[in-house]
């Protein structure tokens, strides 16, 4: 009934050799305890381990995309079989034929986005048509855009209050704030990276390579903004919510442990059109166009309104600003004209 | 062996409590609270680049009957120039609410019902409404040519074919211009988008409070709202 092996510790080594042979009954119970010992052992094991029942083949990608090099080192042949292996996987898991696409930057264009603050009036249409264009979670809910109701005279976001939503907006002495990603030209963000999964682009897009993020959210930390999010758990899209058009740098699908954010839409951008937010925006609040075109509307507005920046003390240096109209005197205003 | 009764409890007790705590992990028979709000459901079709409103377009008409009826078809029948209209007998589902620009002839055109009056008797078409609104919003006007007041959709590459100005009258209804207030789209609905020190005026960060919050509300209201 002994089992040498195990018991060595209790006969032998113990008190080196010197001891009284153990009573029958002293074994018995040693060997029982042991016995439940592993078995204990095995069983937490098992249950450390239990989560892998959840582990969806489905959606494991194959050995092919995580052996791979850093996205920038990739050949065209390389990218190729990684994007067919993102559009079969997606295949499998949604049922939906996407195209994975990788738009470059474009040549002389640096984008720039403008957010008239005299317009918005806070009726969040860009978040949500973000959230359907850019396939985030939408349980846990993943949003980019973040609208910080204000009172009209007030400047401090950290106590705005961007839960707002039980009356009608715009409500009465306040005002509308939506806060992205800023694509800053000095973005801290990529610089926290320890393994450059998140970097800035020629056309001024900082990305994120999702199967390169290691989840340390170093960058959410860093960020003035607070324009990263995480995907805490698998995201979840309905199906036939999913939107197909995806960009590798952008709208792919991305899974649980990964940073993602605002892109300026480049899935849409980089090929001339205009991000999903503005295209929503009932107000025309919303402007985006190239900065080194002087005529784009960017740049009108750089050269004529009252621009604002913001945290411009942190030196970030974002390419997204905040503008006012002038606003002439109002015929029934009491004092004015 | 003094101490026998307290090893026996050691060499038990723990390995069997691990084991009651590797079924419970195993099985879960306890239903934990999700912290995971259910997904909210937003009106796709609104998302779209849809204009706010349909403008008209020349030739001008009105629907009469299930028909479309040119301005001039009737206008050209009747002379008629009252110089303010209390109690049309016809188009009285239009409600001016322009601030004191509520004469209809300071916009159509007093002659020609198919025309927008500019100044000085020149007149535009349906077609050309920034003209007609920019005779007295000369800021806005101008806004709206640079690109920084409306709205370009399609294309932000300058003379790209899928790119498109709103018109004026595509955002604001010209007798009632301004803007409806409304109920907006739904916030954020997670615990972890709480933003640093969101509902602490104390500075300390609590990323719960918004959850607390919404079982308080929630209590308060016998969960009959959202
Ligand atoms: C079905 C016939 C009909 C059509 C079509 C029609 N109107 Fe009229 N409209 C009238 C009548 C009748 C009046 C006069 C009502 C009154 O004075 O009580 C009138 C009055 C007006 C007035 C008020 C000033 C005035 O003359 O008393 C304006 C402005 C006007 N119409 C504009 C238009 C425009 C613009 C269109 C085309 C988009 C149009 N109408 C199409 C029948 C029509
Ligand atoms: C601020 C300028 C302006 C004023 C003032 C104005 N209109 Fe109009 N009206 C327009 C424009 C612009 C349109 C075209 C509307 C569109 O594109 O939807 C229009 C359309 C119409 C139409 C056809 C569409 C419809 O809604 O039935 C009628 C009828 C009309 N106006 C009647 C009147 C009458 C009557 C008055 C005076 C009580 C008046 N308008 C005052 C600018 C004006
Ligand atoms: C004849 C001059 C005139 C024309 C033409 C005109 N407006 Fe106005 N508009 C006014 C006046 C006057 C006000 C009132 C300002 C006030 O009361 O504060 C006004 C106010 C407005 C407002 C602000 C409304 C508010 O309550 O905030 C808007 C928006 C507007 N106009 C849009 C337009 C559009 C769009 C057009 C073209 C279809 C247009 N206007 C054509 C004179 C004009
Ligand atoms: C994309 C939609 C959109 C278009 C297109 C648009 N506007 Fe506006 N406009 C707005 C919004 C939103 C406001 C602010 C809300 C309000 O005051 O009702 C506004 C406000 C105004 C005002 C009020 C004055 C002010 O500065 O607050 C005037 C006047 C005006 N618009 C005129 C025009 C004219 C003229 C045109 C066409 C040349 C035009 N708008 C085109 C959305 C639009």
């Amino acid at each position: 009934m002994r089992l040498p092996v195990l018991n060595q510790g209790d006969s032998g080594g113990g008190c080196g050799g010197g001891c009284p042979p153990e009573p029958p009954g002293d074994s018995r119970r040693s060997f029982l305890r042991t016995t439940v010992s592993v078995g204990a052992g095995f069983a937490a094991l098992g249950a450390a381990l239990s989560p892998l029942r959840d582990l969806d083949v489905d959606k494991a990608f194959s050995g092919d995309s995580l052996l791979r090099d850093h996205y920038k080192e990739l050949s065209a042949e390389e990218k190729a079989r990684l994007f067919a292996d993102i559009e079969a996987q997606i295949d499998r898991s949604y049922g939906v034929k996407a195209s994975v696409g990788d738009p470059q930057p474009i040549p002389g264009v640096e984008f720039v986005y403008a957010l008239n603050l005299s317009r918005c009036d806070g009726n969040r249409a860009c978040v949500h048509a973000c959230v359907k264009e850019n396939n985030q979670s939408r349980s846990p809910e993943i949003q980019y855009i973040r609208v910080v109701e204000m009172p009209i005279g007030t400047f401090d976001p950290e106590h705005g209050d961007h839960y707002y939503g039980d009356e009608e907006t715009p409500k009465p002495g306040h005002f509308y704030m939506p806060m992205q990603c800023h694509q800053c030209a000095n973005p801290p963000c990529t610089k926290v990276c320890p393994v450059e999964a998140t970097w800035q682009e020629a056309d001024g897009i900082t990305v994120i390579d999702y199967d390169w993020c290691i989840g340390c959210r170093y960058c959410q930390a860093a960020c003035p903004y607070w324009a990263r999010r995480f995907n805490w758990t698998d995201p979840e899209i309905p199906a036939d919510e999913l939107n197909p058009d995806m960009a590798y740098l952008s709208n792919r699908p991305r899974s649980r442990g990964v940073m993602e954010k605002c892109t300026f839409c480049l899935q849409r951008t980089r090929k001339g059109r205009m991000p999903a937010c503005l295209e929503a925006c009932p107000t025309g609040a919303r402007k985006f166009g190239n900065i080194l075109d002087p005529s784009s509307e960017v740049s009108q507005i750089l050269r004529n309104k009252r621009i604002l920046v913001l945290k411009e003390e942190v030196g970030t240096r974002p390419r997204f600003f905040y503008y006012f109209d002038e606003r002439g005197p109002q015929p029934n205003e009491g004092g004015a004209a | 062996m003094s101490n026998r009764p307290f090893e026996v409890v050691i060499s038990w007790g723990i390995p069997l409590v691990l084991l009651a705590l590797a079924a419970v992990m195993f099985w879960s028979p306890i239903e934990l609270d999700d912290p995971i709000p259910a997904p909210v459901h937003v009106d796709r079709m609104s998302l779209g680049a849809h204009p706010v409103r349909v403008a008209m377009h020349d030739p001008a008409a009105i629907e009469v009957a299930s028909f479309d009826v040119n301005c001039n078809q009737c206008h050209a029948l009747f002379e008629h120039d009252s110089i303010n209209p209390p109690g049309l007998t016809r188009h009285n589902d239009i409600v001016m609410n322009h601030g004191e620009n509520s004469w209809c002839f300071s916009c159509h055109d007093i002659e020609q019902r198919q025309r927008l009056a500019l100044t000085a008797g020149e007149t535009v078409g349906y077609d050309e409404v920034p003209r007609l609104c920019g005779k007295c919003h000369g800021p806005t006007w101008r806004d709206w040519q640079r690109g920084t007041h409306g709205k370009t959709v399609g294309s932000w590459k300058t003379g790209d074919e899928r790119q498109r100005r709103l018109s004026c009258t595509e955002c604001h209804d010209p007798h009632s211009p301004a803007f409806a207030a409304g109920i907006p789209l739904p916030g954020p609905n997670t615990i972890r988008m709480g933003k640093h020190g969101a509902h602490g005026d104390d500075g300390v960060h609590r990323p719960l409070a918004q959850w607390m919050h919404h079982i308080i509300d929630d209590a308060h209201s016998d969960g009959t709202d959202h």
